[in-house]
């Protein structure tokens, strides 16, 4: 192997200039430092279930001093971002009786293909609930005083990420192969779910951790693009010039955000469960990358090449489910928000350069690092960069001519 | 794009064995315990020797080369004889010029890669801080020109991985790697524009 470069020993100086450079929301900023600055440690070692028992037990004893019984806790697959436990709590509530439920605990390794902060999560999951189907969100550890590592626990809900007849049913993809039968089961429940969130008044919503951006202004944009550029330029191995060049493209043309909206940020199949039997989606996951933003932003996102997939006709479906116009039309017609097509292709760009930074850098660098639980899915997913890349390609031949 | 290379790869597959898989596999599986140790075996000699490919066969080029002009020098004897040396004559004045050249060992070629994009990147940097209207209006062009066949040459590279929507329109991996655009002289689009 090539010998390690300087980013995996980062120095104080150089984090310090890199937060300098690119100002980004608060606890983004945190996020990404925390990262930096434990890059030196040893390669991560996954939690034993022993030790994440050990740790629950804790965590519970602190909180339950009546006392509760901790059962059925064993590791979850699926997901490339974050350790994930699913357990059994039961314990009696003086409000609400004897209790009985099922919890996921997530537990961020020491890094992550995607770095980000457990309390905007929690906020944003909580801010959703009764408002589309998401999990319960009932505990965080934002900074890891009592895992070991930053935590989150949300309730256990039922359902699969895959059909049954593709496989295991929790393994991350791009392609999940509904079919036609769960596909007209599951399209029309997910634009509705898409819809919703972004109507949501986020400004209603009680979410300290998110920075708001000024609406009618580009801030969010900048912000975000500024993110992005750090994760890259503290995560590459090799240098890509097409995407140093976009990162200026994208600021010199980033539009003012004209409404605030959530957004998912990672908006596709495999982030939602729903049940085999009818097909109903139980709940909306994976929230980390979720940050007050331009509605098109999630809308170009799932319009991605690497999440198209067929119907038994050949046509491309956006994200697996629809065609493009039916997908646009529908949206606007639930949420009551206009489709700009310009700032969806401006969004389309930005995804692009994102996925580009995601799979080119920080799956790569969390490789070589040793960082994750699951080394080999992230060194794995690096390879849709070249899918994303073309994305990006064809976005920018047509503008730069 | 390299990345990850062969030895990053070679690390992720150890690690998911070593950590997931052969716990997994029950102790009175014999059979498979042992194939999975000859995975392993095969897998740390692959990490060993990925970064030095090139080299090897370069080494064994060179040495080979010697070896047999060494002989041919020597070479004397009957009709047998002299077509082998003779055969052996034509085949080393190609063998010898490849042998010859002055090719970086494969690490020293990465990093030269490296630099290179690592340069290109300053100077479209550069160029937004300071850089006349003309160049600035050729970055964009120049770098997405370029973009083109490199895109496909990965898109081939990692055809394996099942990412690509359109697999069949991909060339084959000798022609992606092959087949690149040389640079030339006067192709940019500033020049001979006056700033």
């Amino acid at each position: 192997m090539l010998e390690p470069d300087f980013k995996q020993q980062p120095s104080e100086q150089w984090i310090d200039e890199i937060r300098q450079r690119f100002e980004t929301e608060r606890l983004v900023d945190w996020a990404l430092t925390s990262k930096l600055q434990e890059r030196p440690l040893p390669p991560h070692k996954p939690q034993s279930l022993e030790a994440v028992t050990v740790r629950l037990m804790d965590f519970f004893r602190r909180r339950m001093p009546d006392g509760f019984e901790l059962s059925d806790i064993w590791a979850l697959a699926g997901g490339s971002s974050k350790e994930q436990f699913r357990f059994r709590l039961r314990w009696h509530d003086p409000r609400l009786g004897p209790q009985d439920k099922v919890y996921v605990l997530r537990l961020q390794p020491a890094e992550s293909i995607v770095e980000t902060h457990r309390q905007r999560e929690f906020e944003v999951i909580r801010a959703l609930r009764g408002v589309i189907p998401v999990p319960e969100a009932s505990w965080c550890d934002a900074e890891g005083e009592e895992f070991g590592r930053p935590a989150l626990i949300t309730s256990f809900e039922p359902g699969v990420v895959k059909p049954p007849a593709e496989g295991l049913g929790e393994v991350t993809s791009a392609k999940q192969g509904f079919g036609a039968h769960y596909r007209a089961l599951l399209a029309p429940q997910l634009i509705k779910i898409i819809a919703d969130f972004h109507a949501f008044d986020c400004a209603s919503a009680d979410m300290p951790s998110l920075d708001v951006p000024k609406v009618g202004t580009n801030q969010g944009v900048l912000w975000f693009i500024n993110w992005w550029r750090r994760v890259w330029e503290e995560d590459y191995l090799e240098p890509v010039p097409l995407l140093t060049y976009v990162a200026q493209w994208l600021v010199a043309n980033a539009p003012p955000i004209d409404r605030l909206s959530i957004i998912h940020g990672d908006f596709r199949g495999g982030n939602f469960l729903f049940l085999p039997e009818d097909g109903k989606i139980t709940a909306m996951l994976d929230w980390e990358l979720a940050h007050l933003g331009d509605r098109h932003e999630d809308l170009a996102y799932i319009m991605n090449p690497l999440f198209a997939e067929p119907d038994e006709n050949g046509q491309l479906l956006v994200g697996g489910f629809w065609p493009r116009e039916h997908f646009l039309r529908e949206y606007e017609r639930l949420s009551g928000l206009p489709v700009d097509p310009k700032r969806l292709d401006y969004y389309r760009v930005l995804n692009a350069w994102r996925m580009c930074i995601i799979t080119l850098g920080t799956a790569v660098r969390c490789a070589v690092g040793q960082k994750t639980h699951q080394d080999i899915l992230v060194a794995w997913l690096a390879g849709g960069a070249a899918i994303a890349g073309q994305e990006l390609y064809e976005l920018l031949s047509a503008r730069v001519e | 794009m390299m990345v990850p290379d062969f030895s990053v790869r070679i690390q992720t597959l150890l690690r998911a064995l070593n950590e997931f898989v052969i716990p997994a596999v029950p102790l009175d599986n014999k059979l498979a315990r042992e194939q999975a140790n000859l995975v392993l075996g095969h897998l740390a000699i692959m990490a060993d020797q990925c970064d030095y490919l090139m080299d090897f066969e370069m080494a064994e080029l060179r040495e080979q080369c010697a070896l047999l002009e060494e002989l041919r020098q020597s070479a004397h004897g009957g009709p047998c004889t002299a077509a082998a040396s003779e055969a052996a004559a034509h085949l080393l004045a190609r063998a010898n010029a490849v042998a010859g050249l002055d090719i970086p060992v494969q690490k020293e070629l990465i990093k030269l890669v490296r630099s290179v994009k690592g340069a290109t990147d300053a100077l479209i940097n550069a160029s937004a801080q300071d850089g006349h209207e003309a160049f600035r209006d050729c970055v964009g062009k120049t770098v997405v020109k370029y973009a083109g066949p490199q895109l496909l040459r990965w898109r081939t590279w990692i055809r394996a991985a099942g990412f690509d929507p359109t697999p069949a329109a991909l060339p084959t991996m000798e022609d992606a790697v092959r087949s690149s655009p040389l640079p030339t002289g006067n192709s940019s689009c500033c020049a001979g524009r006056a700033d």
